[in-house]
């Protein structure tokens, strides 16, 4: 596959992206940092004169263990995304890729009130394809499905391991696009293409769905 | 300091019941929401000094519960805290009525400063609202 050249497309998607992670990570530190303080406020308390709750202290210590864990994975899903650019194509393992763009997508679909749920299989599905190009193709798609889905569904992708390489498909997806999604069909359409990678629809009337045909090598 | 009624709206949960231990160890009374109906719902019920907002939650954001807190109840003080907010988003914020907009993670004891200040305007205004509607009664009365 060719170098892709540099697009504002993937310049913005990088921004959303950077900028939806260091959003949470923000949050998680902030717990952490209350945390600390809270121990801080044990150990003036006990300065004073008050007894100090054992149980408490290994309970705040463990919540500030657990939130650098969650910070931690943060990072590492922030690395992986950042180095998916590196190369035109390579391994990609797409169960890891899913977990990490819905990781992404949740925290932009949980801000208008939507659930993403992924189903994925046990081993790795792994494709030879351009890493940075499928992220913001699996976006697009997911993000095409909060705006075609009633404003109370969840969201739900599977990952199908196929004898050509995979589907990526997200059920409950209307035949018959809304006026907003179908906006965003066209670009869908258009970038997957760029990496070999089919959109179709399957079903029928509200029970429709959209399939990502990725296949085992990029073109 | 000490007794300020605070409200803490946060969809982090978690943040929200360590930052209330805090402040409550501090003397402050204090309640959670993890969203904006949840506020809403707490503010139509209780006097609070303040409320301690967060700008990006899910479902209705920051801007829009603010937008309604203060419709419900404009001499209610509200601070805002973010994460990461744009100059835009903090400049709108300030423009609806928020005090302030202070970012994540903030220092206690400039949080403590704010809702102590927050609380003290808070009853400089309802005095000067209570003044207004004597003087509007006492002119109606020939004063």
């Amino acid at each position: 596959m060719p170098h892709r050249p540099f697009c504002e497309q993937d310049l913005l998607f990088f921004g959303a992206t950077t900028a939806s992670v260091s959003h949470e990570l923000k949050n998680v530190i902030t717990i952490i940092n209350e945390s600390a303080g809270l121990l801080h406020d044990f150990a003036s308390a006990a300065e004073r004169g008050r007894p100090l709750d054992p149980q408490r202290v290994k309970k705040t210590s463990l919540d500030i263990s657990r939130n650098v864990e969650r910070a931690v994975e943060i990072i590492n899903r922030l690395n992986r995304f950042a180095h998916s650019a590196d190369e035109p194509v390579r391994a990609v393992d797409l169960n890891a890729m899913v977990r990490d763009v819905v990781a992404l997508a949740s925290r932009f679909a949980g801000l208008r009130g939507r659930q993403i749920d992924a189903v994925v299989p046990g081993s790795a599905v792994t494709v030879s394809a351009y890493a940075f190009g499928l992220h913001q193709v699996l976006f697009r798609a997911l993000g095409l499905a909060a705006e075609a889905l009633p404003a109370a569904d969840p969201i739900r992708l599977d990952l199908e391991p196929t004898s050509g390489g995979a589907i990526l498909r997200i059920s409950r997806v209307p035949i018959d696009l809304p006026e907003q999604a179908r906006a965003r069909w066209g670009e869908l359409v258009a970038s997957a293409r760029e990496l070999g990678v089919n959109v179709v629809q399957s079903g029928e009337g509200r029970d429709g769905a959209i399939g990502l045909v990725v296949p085992s090598a990029a073109p | 300091m000490g007794d300020e009624r605070v409200l803490l709206v946060d969809d982090e949960q978690e943040f929200t019941s360590v930052l209330s231990e805090r402040l409550e160890a501090r003397g402050l009374q204090v309640e959670t929401a993890s969203n904006g109906a949840a506020a809403l719902e707490k503010v139509q019920g209780s006097s609070y000094d303040v409320v301690v907002l967060d700008l990006a939650m899910p479902g209705m954001d920051g801007i829009e519960t603010l937008k309604r807190l203060l419709a419900q109840n404009p001499d209610l003080q509200v601070i805002m805290l973010t994460g990461h907010a744009t100059v835009q988003k903090g400049i709108e914020a300030v423009r609806l009525g928020a005090r302030e907009v202070l970012e994540k993670p903030a220092d206690m004891t400039t949080l403590l400063a704010k809702i102590s200040d927050a609380k003290t305007d808070k009853i400089l205004l309802v005095e000067k609202r209570m003044e207004e509607r004597i003087r509007g009664i006492l002119q109606s009365k020939g004063w």
